[in-house]
């Protein structure tokens, strides 16, 4: 991921190479935890895990949610910071 | 990120047990031709777990990310998508009480409010006057007990910096909330989180489909003496 995201930069400085900024915030730390803890102690329930699909995978889904803010803290242009900061 | 493994976790769990190790000729694996609303692709492509599609088995694409450089149309953008995820997943809370699904759900749908306020605010700081527009949808959440828990913690309310760096985010995400429903506030470092769920092997998947040679060998690396990852100075 942080590979991923130093590409992500290098493009962006590769089309400003005239101009250098120092933006080299790492956007990803690595913990092995989820957000919010799954209890284990139901049912299956494969229809259930279809339909949840949307929410992962969907045009408003959590990929494209975190695909989008990505995108936009390492393309960020100008002095705005704060407003880079909320992309995380 | 954080999201993204939290509902694949939950569509694993929800998918595990699905099916039990049987003979292949007793049919284990049945269960992934009862259409509709089954993804077969959950049981064939993938080992009874979570696949980067949607609820209709469309691949995901980068079609749907859209960073303009603009910042004031990216924060509308932004908050369009909170404000679509949350509505989403209202709907999906309407769909099951399955406790898994229940309580991601939940989850989401009360951090989804907390990122709509996080853009709604950035917009206000910029001149909008938002009024009694927001949230989108509006709900009551006294009908939604595993939503109304979360929200007695005030995870409504709350971002986190996800740094152990400086971050400006507070200079933002503070005061009022654009919603007129209490205070924001900003958070240093990260959530507590849980246990991410452990998967064990499913045999009539073929998956992680290892047999008793290729198991000794995975103990072998397993046994072997101390980690040999260098420290950086």
């Amino acid at each position: 991921m942080i590979l991923f995201q130093k590409l992500g930069n290098m493009i962006s400085i590769y089309y400003n190479r005239y101009i250098v900024y120092e933006t080299n915030k790492i956007i990803f730390i690595s913990i092995n935890k989820v957000p919010n803890p799954i209890p284990r102690n139901d049912k299956p329930n494969p229809k259930a895990a279809h339909a949840l699909q949307e929410g992962l995978g969907g045009q408003f889904g959590e990929m494209r949610t975190m695909m989008q803010y990505l995108f936009q803290n390492m393309n960020f242009r100008g002095d705005a910071k704060p407003y880079q900061d909320l992309l995380r | 990120m954080g999201h993204i493994e939290l509902v694949a976790n939950t569509i694993n769990v929800l998918l595990e047990g699905s099916s039990q190790q049987k003979d292949p000729t007793e049919l284990p694996l049945s269960v992934a031709l009862d259409s509709p609303n089954i993804n077969i692709h959950h049981f064939l492509v993938a080992a009874q777990s979570s696949r980067p599609v949607d609820a209709a088995g469309n691949p995901w694409s980068a079609t749907y990310v859209y960073d303009s450089g603009n910042l004031v149309l990216n924060m509308l953008y932004n908050l369009m998508l909170e404000a679509t995820g949350r509505l989403q997943k209202c709907r999906l809370y309407q769909m099951s009480d399955n406790k898994a699904y229940r309580a991601t759900v939940s989850y989401l749908i009360v951090r989804d409010l907390a990122h709509e306020k996080v853009f709604a605010k950035a917009l206000e700081t910029l001149g909008v006057n938002w009024n009694k527009t927001l949230p989108v949808p509006k709900v009551d959440t006294s009908k939604m007990p595993e939503v109304r828990e979360l929200e007695e913690l005030n995870l409504h309310n709350q971002q986190w910096t996800m740094t152990n760096e400086e971050s400006d985010l507070s200079l933002i995400f503070n005061g009022d909330s654009p919603f007129k429903d209490g205070q924001v506030e900003t958070l240093a470092g990260l959530p507590e989180g849980g246990a991410i769920p452990s998967l064990p092997d499913v045999p009539q998947e073929f998956a992680p489909g290892l047999d008793t040679e290729l198991k000794s060998k995975v103990e072998d690396i397993m046994k072997s003496t101390k980690s040999k990852t260098r420290k950086r100075s």
